[in-house]
């Protein structure tokens, strides 16, 4: 079976208990304004283009069959709605190859066997085996369900520790599927930060089923994550309603996410404009502080993560 | 068991400012001028040169301990907070060492013709301090002197035997004159701290130590430690840049039983052997702006009898010092023991790039073990280097009993048993523990893939070398891999053989200008023998030869196999002619010029790559092409060199296969009778394989034309590591590749270094590297853990330094980054002490975990 992914992160610690490995698989049904990975909201990743290496020497003009590039008044303009993915563009530039991220030009997304897969990870994952282990991200790492879950399965074979990071948005019978793989989540309450989707009370009843199912199947940790977001995620009204699912549901673990500072840099290079304004979306530090300790005297044990 | 973490003292943190003060001054001043010696050449010219060599040793610790010579050398001081005391005149691998002359004149013109002067000590070697600690140096006299004078009693004189003896005597006394006189200093500076009880008892206790050790055996840590500075102090200082050896299990012995749980003596011990690495790298360059008025290098680097001329540069801060811990004992145990662990604390506290420390792993290493190495690791972010024991071991035995299968166990047990106790050189080189000597030679392996591809000759842009180089016989033009293979084989043979052979060769005329005798006093089976360790003393002589550029040939030959024989994308000319002009071809040649980008994708980034699985089929080959040539090689050389050529005793004919060994003893320069009948029926070379460049790497890809990511003259990769900027699949999968390549063959080491981004290391991951690289039969580890950015403005502080007028401000800024050391090939070295290429290699290696 196939999987699209576009990226491994070899070692992380911020993304599930310990060491982790972690796979960013493509595709995501969401597509928060605040997202740091706008490519992978697609089902193949536009074409990222690092300008500032360009050194516009208009061989992929040449070379692409579908006039995506053109290089007029000492400026690189790509049409990425006529791009086909077919890499004829990197191939042709002097600064780029397809495997490397820092290339000029560059097409993240891969599709591979999933065992295929599982033999690349599987030597790093007996590294941090002991001290974590699998991590699925995203985009929404269970869009792919059946592909994930063949490699979850392929972990659990090996007893590796998985961890699925998941928006909480898809439907349940993906959760069923998926739940008896899985030794942690963490859990994205994106109906909580997304309030256009539903009515609060709607909120609270599928996130209870959610979790319900994410217990049932298996003795799971959950690890609710909230990423701050100034202007969008730092509402009192969205804290409270959290607050309150979290109790109700029992969920005692809530990693605090701040703004990444970075966020700017896949919308770069994919040619779009972020929708927040970074220089006012990142919290400061008593910001923080004061979301940790609302939340920590509710009894739930919140952290930073950075 | 479980062992105290002791953070460093205050002593501890001002003797390190006070080292760090004085790397980043201008230290020329601080050398021995050689007309402050005595010319002992000139003064004994009738004595025998290892007489000439124990008399200058002699002179030369006399001067370090000489106050006017110390008013500028500084090697006859006790610094304010010191327990430990000795002072190692200047002097490194890169910028050459100044010694008494004890050569004639006529010796030292004809020695110009094997590239030897009496400075071309090799080192390369260890101490097993429990030999000197067996006796002292007041009874190996009291021996040699008795054996000399039976010896002299004797009706056929041995003089060359009388005269070694001798020359122990003459050295090991010098070491306890030197030793008398620190306490001497001692007991004088003692009076100057009156008015401050605790130093001025300090000094007492260290006059006391230093009037007792070396010449007699120690008895407490203290004492211990102090011997071990202060002969390690004279060996050094004589030339011989030899590791400290197995500390732990030295050192073990000297710890109090009775206070081992006590956190307070462990602090104490601690400190002392904090005191002892901070005193051996009293001779640190931090900063590279005053080196080349350091530069006291002569023509004294001869590996073998080939003239290896070193990178200079790049071996400034190389002292070759080691220490080795952990491991197993000789029958088979785990060795890991309280010493071990106070070793590590006290080298993650010091954190120096010299000396340098490997720890021994195996499959039953206790995980607390495990655990504090990197504890260790994590702390330092470089040390220390990793050998693991499941792979060197048996890599070691196979060696000892020169690869033969059908011997009878009692010899494999002994050879495993030495095996077991197997310690590093001043590099990485394994050896065994004090009682064997250590040769090498260093061999490019880029010329063998070159020849093989170009049917005898090197690849060479010069256009008067036509073809290019004809290193070696000519051959026919490969074309499919299955001739690749043999030719390559071949040719593998051809330039192995020229290296084993000069191995042996360099037997021939050590003892004339190269002794040891100090060293020799204590290494395993010279005192037995009578015979220097330039005379087949020593219990066991190794010689390895050490391949470079193994990973760049296995990137290449790869690619060539792909796109030359599988593909058929493009033929071998196509291949020479693009390596030789650097994969570049000028504007004007559009097509020429697109073929060439095109094709150096596919070396670099299209191939497969060493450090990865899919390079493994290739790896194997080339690997194992090595080894059996080193095998092949010791079987003819053995036969040239090694075994007496005897008539038949009734007849008094020599037989036709006899006869053609002499031929052929002619032919390699020697008319000689064997080694055996020369050095001993037991002497025998044992010969290893390994691959590494060491520090050289920069200087070993000068001359060579492009090949698979690397631009012509580019530095080779360093060690048996995968190319830099080529780890695209996290270090598990680097691991992974070494799984099911011939590891346990390369008995002379083949060390991996890796540089992984430090932002999210920690002590558990560390933990799962160390434990997969020995589950996957890694031979020898450096981890390294770096920031990219740092090392870009420190490359970039270094690059406007050397190429501004005005760069004192550069030099101030760069001081802050002067605790960062990172692992050269080698050892490690502070990053801002290296040279702009070594730094540049750096950043690209840096990977992501």
């Amino acid at each position: 079976m196939e999987i699209a992914y576009w990226a491994i992160g070899w070692l992380t610690i911020k993304d599930g208990p310990g060491n982790r490995v972690i796979v960013y698989m493509q595709g995501c049904p969401v597509q928060c304004p605040w997202c740091h990975s706008p490519h992978s909201w697609y089902d193949i990743s536009p074409l990222l283009f690092q300008k500032r290496l360009c050194r516009l020497c208009g061989k992929c003009e040449i070379a692409c069959p579908n006039h995506v590039h053109k290089i007029i008044s000492r400026e690189h303009l790509i049409d990425r709605e006529k791009c086909k993915h077919c890499g004829r563009c990197i191939s042709a530039c002097p600064y780029s190859n397809v495997i490397d991220s820092n290339s000029v030009l560059f097409l993240p997304t891969i599709r591979q066997d999933v065992e295929e897969l599982f033999d690349i990870l599987k030597p790093q994952l007996d590294i941090v085996k002991k001290s974590g282990g699998i991590t699925l991200s995203g985009g929404e790492a269970l869009l792919q369900d059946k592909a994930a879950v063949e490699l979850l399965k392929l972990c659990r074979k090996h007893q590796i520790h998985t961890c699925v990071e998941t928006s909480m948005m898809l439907p349940d019978y993906v959760y069923r599927e998926a739940a008896g793989y899985v030794d942690c989540w963490l859990l994205g309450f994106r109906e909580v930060y997304l309030p256009q989707f539903l009515n609060t009370e709607t909120v609270r009843l599928n996130c209870k089923r959610r979790v319900d199912i994410f217990r049932q199947a298996s003795n799971s940790r959950l690890i609710a994550r909230l990423p701050v977001i100034k202007g969008y995620t730092d509402k009192e009204e969205l804290l409270h309603t959290l607050r309150d699912i979290l109790l109700e549901n029992g969920i005692r673990e809530l990693e605090i996410l701040p703004c990444n500072p970075h966020m700017d840099h896949y919308y770069e290079l994919i040619g779009k404009e972020a929708e927040p304004d970074i220089n006012h979306s990142i919290p400061n530090d008593t910001e923080i502080q004061h979301i940790m300790e609302s939340f920590l005297h509710a009894g739930i044990q919140a952290t930073k993560v950075n | 068991m479980s062992y105290y973490w002791i953070p460093k003292s205050e002593r501890i943190e001002r003797l390190l400012n006070a080292l760090y003060e004085r790397g980043m001054s201008d230290r020329s001043s601080e050398w021995f001028d050689p007309k402050e010696f005595e010319d002992i050449g000139e003064k004994y010219p009738d004595k025998s040169t290892a007489i000439r060599k124990a008399y200058a040793i002699e002179e030369m610790l006399t001067k370090m301990t000489d106050k006017n010579c110390s008013k500028h050398t500084h090697t006859y001081e006790i610094g304010e907070d010191e327990l430990i005391v000795g002072v190692i005149p200047m002097g490194s691998n890169g910028l050459g060492k100044v010694f008494p002359n004890y050569l004639t004149e006529n010796e030292r013109r004809v020695a110009a013709f094997t590239n030897k002067t009496e400075l071309a000590l090799l080192g390369h070697n260890t101490v097993d301090y429990n030999r000197l600690f067996a006796k002292g140096l007041s009874a190996i006299i009291a021996e040699a002197n008795q054996k000399a004078e039976k010896l002299e009693k004797a009706k056929k004189k041995n003089y060359g035997k009388i005269d070694f003896y001798k020359s122990v005597a003459i050295s090991c006394q010098a070491v306890i004159d030197y030793s008398n006189r620190f306490a001497e200093l001692a007991e004088s500076d003692a009076q100057k701290y009156l008015g401050n009880s605790k130093r001025r008892a300090e000094l007492l206790e260290i006059a006391r130590i230093c009037r007792k050790v070396p010449a007699v055996p120690p008895d407490t840590f203290h004492e211990a430690v102090q011997a071990i500075c202060t002969f390690h102090t004279a060996l050094h200082a004589s030339m011989n840049y030899i590791s400290f050896g197995r500390l732990d299990q030295v050192l073990n012995a000297y710890l109090d039983r009775s206070r081992i749980n006590d956190e307070a003596y462990i602090q104490e011990c601690t400190e002392l052997l904090e005191c002892l690495l901070i005193k051996a790298a009293g001779r640190l360059n931090i900063t590279t702006k005053y080196l080349m008025s350091q530069d006291h290098m002569d023509n004294n680097a001869a590996l073998g009898t080939h003239p290896y001329y070193l990178d200079q540069r790049a071996g400034v801060n190389n002292f070759l010092q080691n220490v080795i811990i952990g491991g197993l004992t000789p029958d088979g145990k785990d060795a890991t023991n309280p010493m071990t662990y106070i070793a590590l604390n006290a080298f993650a506290n010091v954190n120096l790039s010299t000396p340098g420390i490997y720890a021994r792993i195996h499959k039953d290493s206790p995980r607390e073990y495990i655990e504090c190495i990197a504890k260790c690791l994590d702390q330092t972010g470089n040390i220390p280097a990793l050998l693991n024991d499941d792979v060197l071991i048996p890599a070691l035995t196979n060696s000892l009993l020169d690869y033969k299968t059908n011997v009878d166990d009692k010899k494999r047990k002994e050879c495993h048993k030495l095996a077991n106790d197997y310690c590093v050189d001043g590099c990485w080189e394994p050896i065994l523990n004090g009682i064997s000597d250590w040769t090498f030679g260093m061999l490019n392996c880029m010329p063998i893939l070159q020849c093989t591809i170009n049917c005898g000759a090197s690849l060479d842009t010069n256009p008067g070398m036509l073809r290019g180089g004809k290193l070696s016989f000519i051959s026919d033009e490969v074309t499919n891999y299955e001739e690749f293979q043999e030719t390559f084989k071949k040719y593998m043979q051809f330039f192995i053989d020229q290296s084993t052979f000069s191995l042996y060769e360099c037997y021939m005329m050590d003892e004339y200008i190269n002794p040891s005798p100090l060293y020799s006093a204590v290494l395993g089976g010279c005192m037995r023998k009578g015979c220097d360790k330039a005379w087949g003393g020593p219990e066991y002589n190794i010689g390895g030869t050490i391949m470079v550029g193994m990973p760049d040939v296995i990137n290449t030959t790869c690619a060539i196999k792909k796109w030359v024989f599988d593909e058929h994308k493009y033929t071998m000319d196509e291949v020479r002619e693009a390596m030789k002009a650097d994969f570049a071809a000028s504007e004007s040649e559009i097509e020429l010029s697109e073929k060439y980008r095109e094709m150096r994708e596919d070396f670099d980034v299209n191939s497969p790559k060493f450090g990865d699985v899919a390079s493994n089929e290739v790896a194997n080959f080339i690997v194992n092409t090595f080894c059996d040539a080193v095998e092949h090689s010791k079987k003819m050389a053995d036969k040239v060199f090694l075994y007496p050529v005897k008539p038949d005793k009734e007849t008094g004919l020599l037989s036709p296969e006899q006869m053609q060994i002499l031929h052929l003893r002619k032919i390699a320069g020697y008319y000689g009778v064997s080694f055996k009948e020369r050095f001993g029926r037991n002497f025998n070379m044992h010969f290893t394989a390994g691959c590494g460049t060491f520090e050289q790497f920069p200087q070993q890809g000068l001359g060579i034309v492009a090949s698979a990511n690397r631009h012509s003259n580019d530095p080779m990769t360093a060690n048996f590591s995968p190319v830099s900027g080529t780890i695209r699949k996290g270090v598990g999968n680097v691991f992974e590749s070494y799984k099911n390549l011939p590891m346990d063959r390369l008995s002379a080491g083949a060390i991996v270094d890796l540089c992984i981004d430090e932002s999210q290391k920690n002590e558990t991951y560390i933990v799962g590297l160390l434990d997969k690289f020995r589950e996957t039969n890694g031979n020898m580890l450096t981890l390294a853990f770096g920031n990219k950015d740092v090392y870009q403005k420190i490359y970039q502080l270094c690059y406007d330094a050397a190429n501004t007028q005005d760069n004192e401000a550069l030099y101030q800024e760069l001081d802050q980054y002067k605790h960062i050391n990172v692992r050269v090939g080698g050892w490690q070295a502070p990053f801002i002490s290296m040279s702009l290429g070594q730094q540049r290699d750096y950043i690209i290696r840096i990977t992501q975990n």
